[in-house]
């Protein structure tokens, strides 16, 4: 029999549903510990750094983070799909237009994103091969000194109307027909917590190359603790799943040549389960997500999100590793129901906001881990760097973090 | 064989040439420059998308079989060329390859037969010939029936050989051509209609006489006692015409007849026919069903006693000239019998009336009886009674009942019942035309007419438009509005069709009716180099088109086009001295253009080709600096009070007669109002060609005014729109340095939500129409807007509209004078076509609303809905057309709307689609049935859509350009 041990990371795609710009540090397979069974307990401290906050839009190009999903905020079309009488069909039809010529009531919104972390984990080695796990993230996301550059000429009628009713106090005038503050945002908080069961083994070969196979399976529950999107705040954003419950699941395996290289792939995926809340909802097909002035009870049932790693990992010295990883994260569409007949589901759901979203990075780190077999306390440690590549409808930017755990 | 040849180039040329305006549809090869054909033509007949067209010059014997090939032509429209029909070998009556009897002809009568010509040879007038086989369809067959029998001959024995055939016309499945007595003319006793069978292979003559199995014509002469008052009139078949309504299944007579000398003698100048069907017993014994041909009564003749009652007359030597006659069925649901002439001598050669014709079809339900029901398809009773007369039918078998149509069931039986001359429901044009009428096209709500030219006004093609009443029946029509503009008083026009998917019109000009050598069609475009707004044949920038693109170029193109016709008040109406003005307005910039001006000849001569006038001005300090002069055309200003108006959005030219000040031109914008005045406060004398009057004027700004929207005129107010305000400010204060304007309406005192606000208003006399965000609104009972000073005064109502978007955008009056301002004047009032269209919902709706003379009160009736609706109960929209739109217009024939761009939807035009109609929803298979037209010049606004009425094109304003139909 080959001698197996166990490695298990597992996604936790919280962030990634809520926030593109992807912390998932804690559950990456990046920050798994080798072979620990020889420890009973694990805890565990990621703090990760994030600056230059970029977003890429649907055609993958790099664009400010605040223009992600639409490359102008629409703030004429914000007052569409309302019902008759109401104070946003009064306005529309007091300017009267119904075109769009890619400027009137549009705005150009910069800001800049920043988004640090520190996830806290805890691991307790049941027995064998089976481990049980904790992680819950602490997170501070600021976005700040955000600009609305109104594109809208004062040429035309409509211009001046566009001007005078809507774009010249724009902050104000959504703040008073949909409660909606438009401003920088900033907030700290925890995000969910997540817990699994993992199952891991490692199985020795004897070959002239191949020294170790190492495969993992993991399943849990993410509980929403999670500071959940301020919906009156157009920049806001949860910090977990935004009050729904999920089941991560997945796999991995990974082999070690000689003494000197491991080569890895990892699956991972999260089901979230649908969640009712009131919520910003699109009213007609041309609105942009940061306009949104209509809430409705909605129930948003989620994609299912993937994560696929893939790594090459030089061993320096014995206990010193530098790995190079690939990681590609894709989330499906979402979808809402609304819970009343007074707007239409099927324009809500033409949300950019709700619509894929992808990620491609590139990871560096350089680790030391003793592997767990010199004196009670095993301390992991790591720093890494993590550059976004590509991807579409994604807030990205490069990271730089360390990794610190202990073994006991 | 060549045919398939020409095929080929018409089919390519139809998809692959490029559209352009005003085409001259290119015939012969040896045509000269600027015409269709090297030979005259004129004979002609159009159905549908087809015209066809035959030679009237004299039969070529000489030329090259290219040539003659035209001798009988055809146009689809949407092409640029003409189809040569008479080609050298057919298949003649069956035989393969035999000459074509055709080539080379004078054809002396044409009409068609199930899209095909049928048609008679000016050498050989006594036979007809029809083409058989399809446009296009190689080889070509013709059938022939030689020699034509007239309605002479005993019982049961055929009739003698016609001296030609004057008229065809024909059913779905019979030919009838009008048949002068042998050796005769028509209407003599032994003239008539004779009725013809087309097969594959032939063409013959039917006995079409009612109990008589000879082949003969049916007889059309003076002696039928339902022509005859009195003594036995006259009968002048050179004055003849014929039409075939599908619909109605009837064949309509016209002629022109002379009654006796007696005062009790009288003429009838219309005759109709219907088919009966019989069975008879043909040559081999066998029982056959056939159809006979009954000429029958359209009014009893009894019923006249005087000579306005229009198709008929009593009085020593009445004449009763009806020389055109056709059958349009209204979009709300009624069928009319259009005819030119009268019977009272008086204008019978410029005048078209309409009346209203009895369907009995819906009444009869699933039975054809109507068929042969002899009270089917009379004139009706001019008596409205609602409920009866007209009806309206209903689908009982479906909740709600849908509506199944709406039909006059009243015959005529006295003669206060008769339509008279003066009732302004059958005075087509609102008065007489420019000039003797040549033909005449019907559509829908719209009837078009050629002239040729008149004493002081160039020939051209006109279109009228009913305007209905609150049962649906037509109560009044527009004045003749010009569609097409000849350039010079030497040119006219004949024969007309017209084309409904696009609103487009194929029209025969020349300078008389023996020498029409040029057929042209009215096509959409930006009409570069088209000769009339497009600029010239070498020069599209010196058009109208250019110029205002190149003037307002960078600031947003043209924001506003204001069509002064050379009837509004406030212009000389001395013949030598007429003019007329388009004001186009930008961003902080007007444009005065002349249209239009009479020459030295007093013709009133449209500005066309190049609008470089050598004199044109430029004015950069808000005054006319220095005097226009007879080559000035166009009149550009901006600056001084000019440039506080920002986004100048209307203009309105007034006349203020209290005082004597006179005419002002006035403009409103973002930024304020102004008035064109001279320094002492006066306006102009009434202007004359060359802007004569206008010199040293300056834009002045009067009153504190922001974002207006419209400027209005009613003859004693100005009325200011801005989207919070209606304001009525009394003529006399543009002569002052300020205003005192009054407020005759607020969104607060008509209740309007938060953010409320005026989008259109239409003010005639006492009566108002405000169309607004949450609604319409409408002058109260005993209210009065023209002289209101406060917003009670109108004491406004909300006008409910159902099944469409609260909010109302435009407004599009319709008049008898053309002047929005009559809308409720003039006896009969006008109606109002309302566009409701919701930004927000991204609905739109047309309703048209019908409304009466207020002049003496505005009362509960004075505005209602006009019957439109698909089910019972319900008045609902005329149209709903789904997404939101911003501009509507309608020349009765063709209405037509357009969105701006709006994300990746291109800005568009569509012409709404034909079955657009009573009792039917614009959904499904009819919505898809919208004909979009496109730009040539994509456009991302469109401001308006406006009628040059001195040249006729119609324009739609765009930020890119014109987009012209003409």
């Amino acid at each position: 029999m080959k001698k197996i041990s166990i490695v298990i990371v597992l996604l936790h795609s919280a962030y990634v549903l809520a926030v593109p710009f992807v912390d998932r540090a804690p559950f990456d397979i990046n920050f798994r510990s080798h072979i620990q069974r020889v420890k009973k307990h694990e805890l565990l401290l990621i703090p990760r750094f994030a600056f230059s906050g970029q977003g890429r839009d649907s055609d993958g190009h790099k664009v400010n983070p605040l223009q992600y999903l639409q490359a102008t905020q629409d703030a004429l079309a914000m007052l569409k799909g309302f019902t008759a009488g109401s104070i946003e069909d009064q306005i529309a039809q007091e300017i009267n237009v119904y075109d769009d010529d890619g400027v009137r009531g549009h705005f150009v919104i910069d800001g800049n994103y920043s988004f640090d972390s520190v996830v806290c984990g805890y691991s307790y080695h049941l027995f064998n091969e089976w481990f049980l796990r904790a992680r819950i993230p602490f997170v501070t996301a600021n976005i700040t000194n955000t600009t609305w550059k109104d594109e809208t000429l004062n040429t035309t009628y409509d211009d001046m109307l566009t001007h005078q009713l809507v774009t010249d106090q724009l902050a104000s005038n959504v703040k008073t027909w949909g409660d909606l503050r438009i401003t920088d945002w900033r907030a700290t908080g925890q995000g969910d917590l997540t817990t699994y069961i993992q199952w891991e083994r490692v199985f020795l070969q004897e070959k002239a190359w191949l020294k170790e196979v190492a495969v993992n399976g993991r399943l849990g529950m993410c509980f929403p603790t999670g500071n959940r999107k301020d919906e009156d705040v157009a920049f806001s954003y949860a910090f977990g799943n935004d009050g729904a419950w999920a089941v991560p699941f997945g796999a991995g395996i990974d082999l070690k040549f000689k003494k000197f290289l491991r080569v890895g792939i990892d699956v991972a995926f999260e089901h979230m389960f649908s969640h009712t809340k009131n919520r910003r909802i699109m009213t007609d097909p041309a609105q942009t997500d940061f306009l949104f002035l209509q809430k409705a009870h909605a129930r948003k049932e989620y994609g299912i999100t993937q994560m696929f790693n893939l790594f090459l990992e030089p061993q320096l010295f014995n206990t010193v590793t530098v790995r190079f990883a690939y990681q590609h994260t894709k989330h499906g569409n979402d979808r809402l129901y609304l819970l009343s007949n007074d707007f239409s589901s099927i324009i809500a759901n033409k949300s950019a906001g709700l619509k894929e979203w992808t990620t491609h990075n590139a990871f560096i780190q350089v680790r030391y881990d003793n592997d767990g077999t010199r004196g009670l306390i095993s301390p992991i440690i790591s720093v890494f760097a993590q550059v976004p590549f590509n991807g579409k409808r994604s807030l990205s930017g490069p990271t730089v973090g360390f990794n610190a755990a202990i073994h006991f | 064989m060549i045919f398939p040849k020409y095929a080929v180039a018409l089919i390519s040329i139809s998809f692959f040439s490029s559209i352009e305006s005003h085409i001259v549809i290119a015939g012969d090869s040896n045509a000269p420059a600027g015409a269709s054909f090297s030979f005259n033509v004129f004979p002609s007949a159009g159905a549908g998308s087809l015209v066809f067209l035959g030679r009237s010059s004299a039969t070529d014997l000489a030329s090259e079989d290219s040539i003659r090939h035209y001798s009988l032509s055809a146009f689809a429209t949407g092409n640029t060329t003409f189809l040569p029909v008479a080609v050298s070998k057919v298949t003649l009556n069956g035989v393969l390859d035999q000459p074509n009897p055709l080539i080379g002809q004078n054809i002396s009568a044409v009409g068609i037969f199930v899209e095909k010509p049928v048609v008679a040879c000016g050498d050989t007038p006594s036979d007809l010939y029809a083409i058989a086989s399809a446009l296009g369809k190689s080889p070509v067959s013709v059938n022939s029936c030689i020699g034509l029998k007239d309605a002479q001959g005993a019982l049961n024995s055929d009739g003698s050989v016609t001296a030609g055939i004057a008229k065809i016309a024909s059913s779905g499945g019979l030919v009838f051509a009008g048949v002068k007595k042998s050796g005769g003319t028509l209407g003599q006793v032994g003239s008539g209609i004779a009725v013809l069978q087309p097969g594959l292979t032939n063409i013959s003559q039917i006995a079409a006489v009612l109990n008589d199995s000879g082949i003969k014509a049916v007889p059309l002469d003076g002696t039928l006692p339902f022509l005859k008052i009195g003594s036995t009139p006259t009968i002048d078949g050179t004055v003849f015409d014929m039409f075939w309504d599908d619909y109605l299944q009837r064949l309509y007579i016209v002629f022109k007849s002379t009654g006796g000398a007696a005062g009790t003698d009288g003429a009838v100048g219309i005759a109709m026919g219907y088919l009966k069907g019989v069975s008879q017993v043909n040559e081999l014994g066998k029982v056959i069903a056939t159809a006979k041909l009954v000429i029958s009564e359209i009014v009893p003749a009894v019923l006249f006693t005087g000579t306005n009652t229009i198709i008929g007359g009593v009085g020593s030597s009445t004449v009763a000239r009806l020389s055109k006659v056709r059958v349009t069925h209204t979009t709300t649901g009624l069928s009319y019998l259009i005819v030119v002439g009268n019977a009272s001598s008086t204008n019978n050669l410029q005048t078209v009336y309409a009346l209203p014709l009895v369907d009995k079809k819906l009444l009869y339900g699933r039975s054809t009886a109507w068929a042969s029901d002899p009270t089917h398809g009379v004139i009706a009773s001019k008596a409205i009674t609602a409920g009866v007369n007209p009806r309206t039918f209903y689908d009982g078998s479906v909740t709600p009942a849908c509506i199944r149509g709406r039909a006059f069931q009243t015959p005529t039986t006295a003669t206060n019942q008769l339509p008279v001359e003066t009732d302004q429901a059958a005075k087509v044009g609102a008065g007489i035309a420019i000039g003797a009428i040549q033909d005449i096209a019907v559509y829908k709500d719209a009837v078009f007419i050629s002239t040729i030219a008149g004493d002081n006004d160039v020939a051209g093609v006109f279109s009228s438009q009913a305007l209905f009443d609150v049962n649906g029946a037509i109560k009044a029509w527009t004045p003749w509005q010009r569609v097409v503009s000849a350039p010079d008083s030497d040119t006219n026009f004949f024969g007309i069709y017209f084309d409904s998917s696009q609103d487009r019109l194929i029209a025969l000009q020349g300078a008389s009716s023996a020498t029409v050598d040029t057929v042209f069609t009215t096509t959409w475009s930006p009409g570069d180099n088209d000769g009339v707004l497009g600029g010239t044949p070498t020069d599209a920038s010196a058009g109208l088109n250019g110029l205002l693109q190149s003037t307002f170029a960078n600031t947003g193109g043209v924001f506003g086009l204001f069509d002064f016709s050379k009837e509004t008040v406030g212009f000389s109406t001395t013949v030598g001295t007429r003019t007329s003005l388009m004001v186009a307005t930008g961003y902080k910039k007007i444009v005065l253009v002349q249209t239009g001006q009479d020459n030295g000849d007093d013709y009133f001569i449209p500005q066309i080709g190049s609008f470089l006038g050598t004199d044109n001005k430029i004015f950069t300090g808000g005054t006319i600096s220095s005097a226009p002069t007879s080559n000035t055309v166009m009149m550009t200003m901006s600056g001084g009070s000019l440039d506080t108006l920002g986004a100048i959005t209307s203009a309105g030219i007034v006349k203020e007669t209290g005082n004597g000040y006179g005419m002002y031109i006035v403009a409103g914008g973002t930024g304020g109002l102004a008035v064109l005045r001279a320094t002492n406060g006066n306006g102009s004398s009434d202007l004359q060609k060359s802007f004569n009057g206008l010199n040293n004027f300056s834009w002045v700004g009067l009153g504190s005014y922001t974002n207006i929207r419209k400027v209005l005129v009613d003859g004693q107010n100005l009325y200011v729109i801005t989207p919070t305000t209606c304001d009525r400010i009394p003529l006399a204060q543009l002569h002052g340095d300020a205003l005192t304007p009054f407020t005759v309406a607020t969104p607060a005192a008509l209740s309007l939500p938060t953010y409320g606000s005026f989008s259109d208003a239409v003010i005639s006399g006492n009566f108002a129409l405000l169309a607004t965000s949450n609604g319409l609104y409408t002058t109260g009972t005993g209210g009065v807007v023209a002289t209101a000073t406060t917003t009670t005064g109108p004491l406004w109502k909300q006008y409910a509209l159902s099944e469409g978007p609260t909010s109302v955008t435009r407004l599009a009056p319709f008049t008898t004078t053309g002047f929005a301002y009559d809308v409720a004047k003039n006896t009969a009032g006008g109606q109002i076509d309302v566009l409701a269209s919701s930004v927000s919902q991204k609905l739109s709706s047309l309703y048209r609303l019908t409304v009466a003379d207020a002049t003496g009160g505005v009362t509960d009736t004075t505005v209602q809905s006009i019957p439109d609706g698909i089910v019972f109960g319900t008045t609902g929209p005329y149209a709903n057309l789904g997404e939101y739109k911003n501009c509507y217009t309608t020349d009765g024939a063709v209405p037509l709307v357009t969105r701006s761009l709006y994300l990746t939807s291109a800005a568009t035009l569509q012409a709404l689609p034909r079955e657009l109609g009573l009792g039917v929803p614009l959904t499904g298979v009819n919505a898809r049935h919208t004909v979009t037209i496109p730009f040539q010049n994509a456009p991302t606004r469109i401001s308006g859509i406006v009628r040059n009425s001195a040249v006729g094109s119609t324009i739609v304003v765009t930020d890119n350009g014109l987009q012209i139909l003409e």
